[in-house]
């Protein structure tokens, strides 16, 4: 019986306008949302490519190694992830450079041209709008009348004037509607895929990344589910239609935007973090003072070794003896000694100076990060529990590594790992060629410092596993409300007045 | 007969629950984007504020002019007070610069880049709640404004009458249309006043002219409504069934809120595409370094530091070696930076035009965003204002390194390296952003806000033809 049901259900609403305008829909908008997505990130692994590229070469003629390399550090690229393609996630607002310096450690900055403000404009195109948005629409849409249409139509009492199991039509509702509202997604979805795997040999997927896809599609599924059955639940608690879509549209507008935003501003309430002008503000002032210790204990320094040398200079008699001239070579040659020892030393202070500086900088900034992480966590934690939107959002975000957790993250926890080592060995060059330092007005030979390029091929995405585990919450709390639902509206048909 | 037509249409309206739950959720969306709006709007204030008292203690803690130009100054940008009403792309623009001898000035460190979780989800304001909320709410008004009373069965009892049927459908205009200005006046209202009473500070920041443009995009999202509103009866007066209005109603909303603007920048990507900045930028580098060197090289001649020094023209040989450098650099960016910026406004400029004419929701939102300062024109704006602000205190900087004291070397050497405070005028490093001239904002959005009255009056033409020939029956 249930399986006529079914059909019945197929068959009467494949027919309809509801049915052929979201497969129009979906088709466009899944086909433009993937290859567009195919075309920016192509872009994007090119840009990256290139601009490592020519940062490398920038590296092998740097003239002035204070001014271009110690304090304006050299820049590493960041490629996002293959997935990104569907799940767009923050992209846009995500940090895709990052530069190390001796001076502030590591900095990061979407570097303008990098990242295209027409994106703030009109919202990304990816999967996660038009299934969070616009299919969960469309499941409100062909679930709002499901039961309390059928009763206006008069229909509903007709089908049990047959031998008809209540749960019987119930479920064979259910699964019915579903296909229909499915199958107009994964159609295009598929098409997509196959013309990413033709069209665009730059977006690859390895095996690990199959899986996340498999993962995110499942999340798909279940974010739709909840909406579907949210819609049969009111469908099945209210006579009249009208009334069960004004209170769907409500939820709708209520789950997908309010509370999500609501979360975020509450773990803003509860955990305060400073802003990072107060940091760099810091940071600058601290500048000053510290260089003038250095150029304090430079001066004095200098005025010793004047005194020095010219206390022991020989006097030149009226008439030059070889004597005086063997005394000069041998002061001639102090005083070389001396000029080397006191580059050495300079090339020590300069080193202990940047440490301290950065130092100071970088915990500042590391403070705040971490103060911002709980923040986050927070607001998320608040979202994802009260929201199927942020849920699904939250789970697919981490799935594709394009969060507010996953690329960008992780890039600048790695990034600002390289720091230590860097500085050390770049100041530790220095203490090789305490002569670097003084190429600034002087021009001389472009140097070569390309091998102390940061390789950003060894930095790693988040691993399955962890993708996993916390996106597991979220499918949870998806399947939780749609079992909620389901059985509400189960119920609530088993006792709906049929007449 | 009209009044009666029109009462009848607002008690009708008025009592449902459809009416009643919009009305207390649009009026709590409101008092609580202004409120929170507000309060954003205060901590960005706040945050500008106190950078404008740093600024000078930063710099003059410096030993010498060099190192002060290096470290330079750090702005943060000012919003517009209306940005609680509309809050556009505000969050993802970059609000913090730096002005220095060294880089170009741009504006960095968006809100969503410090805190990503913000981007994850839109802001809910003032044009959410019209945009998304009223206009939905508008569709469930009208979708059985016709077609509604034909199945009931009161359309032809009501033209059973002496009443002229355009006079039905004028009736339901009026009606309609001021129970959706009570839905959104009077929550304006009061959340205005509940804004006053907790952020006094932000009515302060009210000139006349904020409340003309308060006004203007207050009537905007009027007007918008009305678009929706006209869409709706025309719909309903087409359809035979309410059903099927409905259906076509929320496609049509679905079309104009999100697929037409996303589809825009779709088609303007694929119109009117635009050189990587990689490409550019590798060549407009190997430039800089090259003139630089070229520079240097000319300078690295240590008879001619000897002369000047003689000439006692040492200071200003020194200064002039770092404002050819920064001139040479700020040409070469000119060229790439400014070509390229160029490009990609073409790429905006054409999805916006795109988007404004076939969607009023995108229409709506770019007037509003001119209006409230939240978009991308006041952003280009500040960092035009910005980048002239720029050359005016590098200029600062170079006269003060020319006017170092190298009457001796020895104090030469001093004022380099030494750890005396230096006098900074604070008004050579006051940045104060100049607002758009309200007449020339509207001047700016006199194209959306027609478009918007012309399809309205479109829609309610239209509907006017179809009831006319409705079938009653």
């Amino acid at each position: 019986m249930i399986w006529d049901v079914v059909r019945k259900e197929i068959r009467t609403n494949i027919s309809t306008p509801k049915v052929f305008i979201t497969y129009i829909v979906c088709t466009v908008l899944i086909l433009s949302a993937l290859v567009t997505g195919a075309v920016t990130y192509t872009q994007m692994v090119e840009d990256a490519r290139q601009q490592t590229a020519a940062e490398k070469d920038r590296l092998k003629n740097v003239f002035n190694y204070q001014q271009d390399f110690l304090v304006a550090g050299q820049n590493v690229y960041r490629v996002p992830s293959a997935l990104s393609v569907l799940v767009s996630g923050v992209e846009g607002d995500s940090a895709r450079r990052g530069n190390v310096n001796t001076m502030a450690g590591a900095t990061f900055d979407v570097s303008k041209f990098n990242s295209t403000p027409v994106l703030a404009v009109f919202g990304l195109l990816d999967l996660d709008f038009i299934v969070k948005i616009i299919l969960s629409l469309f499941a409100i849409l062909f679930t709002f009348d499901a039961v309390s249409g059928e009763k206006e139509l008069g229909t509903l009492k007709l089908n049990f004037s047959n031998p008809m199991k209540r749960s019987s039509f119930i479920i064979g509702k259910l699964i019915g509607n579903f296909v229909l509202l499915i199958i107009p997604f994964v159609i295009p979805l598929i098409m997509g895929l196959l013309i990413l795997e033709f069209f665009f040999p730059a977006v690859q997927l390895n095996g690990e990344d199959w899986v996340r896809l498999g993962l995110i599609f499942l999340a798909f599924m279940l974010y739709l589910l909840v909406f579907y059955s949210l819609g049969m639940m009111v469908s099945s608690l209210t006579k009249r239609s009208s009334v069960s879509f004004l209170v769907l549209l409500m939820l709708w507008v209520f789950f997908i935007s309010i509370v999500p935003r609501g979360a975020v501003l509450v773990a803003q309430w509860f955990h305060e973090v400073p802003a990072l002008e107060e940091v760099k503000k810091d940071f600058a002032r601290g500048i000053g003072p510290n260089t003038g210790e250095l150029m304090k204990k430079l001066r004095t320094k200098v005025q010793e070794l004047q005194q020095q040398l010219i206390s022991t200079r020989p006097r030149k008699p009226v008439v030059v003896t070889d004597e005086y001239r063997e005394r000069m070579r041998a002061w001639e040659q102090q005083r070389d000694q001396a000029s080397q020892e006191f580059q050495s030393w300079l090339a020590e202070q300069y080193q202990e100076f940047t440490q301290k500086i950065q130092q100071e900088g970088m915990k500042k900034v590391e403070e705040m990060n971490k103060k911002q992480n709980v923040q986050t966590q927070l607001a998320v934690n608040i979202s994802r529990y009260t929201s199927p939107a942020a849920a699904l959002t939250f789970s697919i975000q981490r799935l594709a590594k394009s969060g507010v957790y996953s690329s960008d993250d992780i890039f600048q926890e790695q990034v600002r790992g390289t720091v230590a080592t860097f500085s050390k060995n770049a100041t530790d060059v220095v203490k090789q060629h305490p002569e670097y330092l003084n190429q600034g007005f002087g021009g001389g030979q472009p140097i070569d410092v390309s091998d102390q390029y940061i390789d950003t091929t060894s930095f790693k995405h988040e691993s399955l596993d962890v993708s996993i585990a916390s996106s597991l919450v979220d499918l949870a709390v998806l399947v939780l409300l749609s079992v909620v639902f389901i059985a509400v509206a189960f119920l609530a048909f088993i006792r709906y007045d049929v007449r | 007969m009209l009044r009666d037509i029109i009462r009848k249409e607002i008690m009708d309206n008025v009592g449902t629950l459809k009416f009643v739950v919009t009305f207390v959720v649009v009026i709590l969306l409101v008092i609580s984007g202004l409120i929170i709006g507000s309060k954003n709007y205060t901590e960005k204030v706040g945050d500008a504020q106190q950078r404008l008292g740093t600024n000078r203690e930063v710099l003059a803690a410096q030993n010498n002019w060099i190192n002060a130009g290096y470290v330079g100054l750090f702005e943060a940008k000012v919003p517009y007070v209306l940005t609680i009403v509309d809050s556009g792309i505000d969050d993802s623009l970059g609000r913090q610069a730096e002005i220095n001898l060294d880089i170009d000035t741009d504006l960095d460190e968006s809100r969503n880049l410090v805190s990503p979780i913000l981007a994850v989800f839109g802001n809910v304001d003032i044009t959410f709640v019209v945009k998304i909320v009223l206009s939905l709410f508008v569709i469930m008004l009208t979708y059985d404004a016709i077609s509604g009373e034909k199945e009931l069965g009161t359309l032809k009892l009501a033209l059973a009458n002496e009443v002229p049927r355009y006079k039905i459908l004028l009736g339901k205009i009026l009606g309609g249309y001021s129970v959706i200005l009570i839905a959104f006046i009077l929550p304006m209202i009061i959340g205005l006043a509940f804004m006053m009473a907790f952020y006094p500070d932000v009515l302060g920041a009210f000139t006349a002219d904020t409340w003309l443009r308060l006004l203007v995009i207050v009537g905007i999202y009027v007007v918008y409504l009305g678009v929706f509103f006209a869409a709706g009866l025309f719909v309903s007066s087409l359809c035979q069934r309410s059903a099927t209005s409905f259906i076509v109603l929320l496609m049509i909303w679905v079309l104009f809120v999100t697929i037409i603007p996303k589809l825009s920048l779709v088609a303007a990507e694929r119109l009117r595409p635009y050189e990587s900045y990689t490409s550019l930028q590798t060549k407009a580098m190997k430039e800089i370094a090259q003139g630089r060197s070229e520079i240097l090289k000319e300078f690295s001649d240590q008879s001619r530091f000897a002369q000047a020094a003689q000439k006692g023209e040492l200071a200003e040989m020194i200064a002039s070696i770092f404002e050819k450098q920064s001139e040479f650099q700020q040409e070469v960016l000119d060229k790439y930076d400014r070509q390229y910026e160029q490009q990609q406004a073409a790429q905006i400029t054409l999805a916006e035009s795109i988007a404004r004419s076939l969607s009023p929701t995108s229409a709506m939102s770019f007037a509003v965003q001119n209006l409230a300062g939240s978009g991308w024109a006041r952003q280009t704006e500040y960092l035009d204002q910005l980048r002239s602000f720029q050359q005016e205190f590098r200029n600062y900087v170079f006269e003060e390194m020319k006017n170092l004291d190298d009457s001796d070397p020895q104090k030469f050497f001093e004022s380099f390296m030494g750890d005396k405070e230096l006098e900074v005028q604070q008004s050579r490093i006051n940045f104060q952003f100049r607002e758009e001239d309200f007449a020339v904002t509207v001047s700016r959005t006199i194209w959306d806000i027609g478009l918007l009255i012309v399809l309205a009056m479109v829609f309610f033409a239209a509907s006017f033809v179809a009831f006319i020939r409705y079938d009653v029956r």
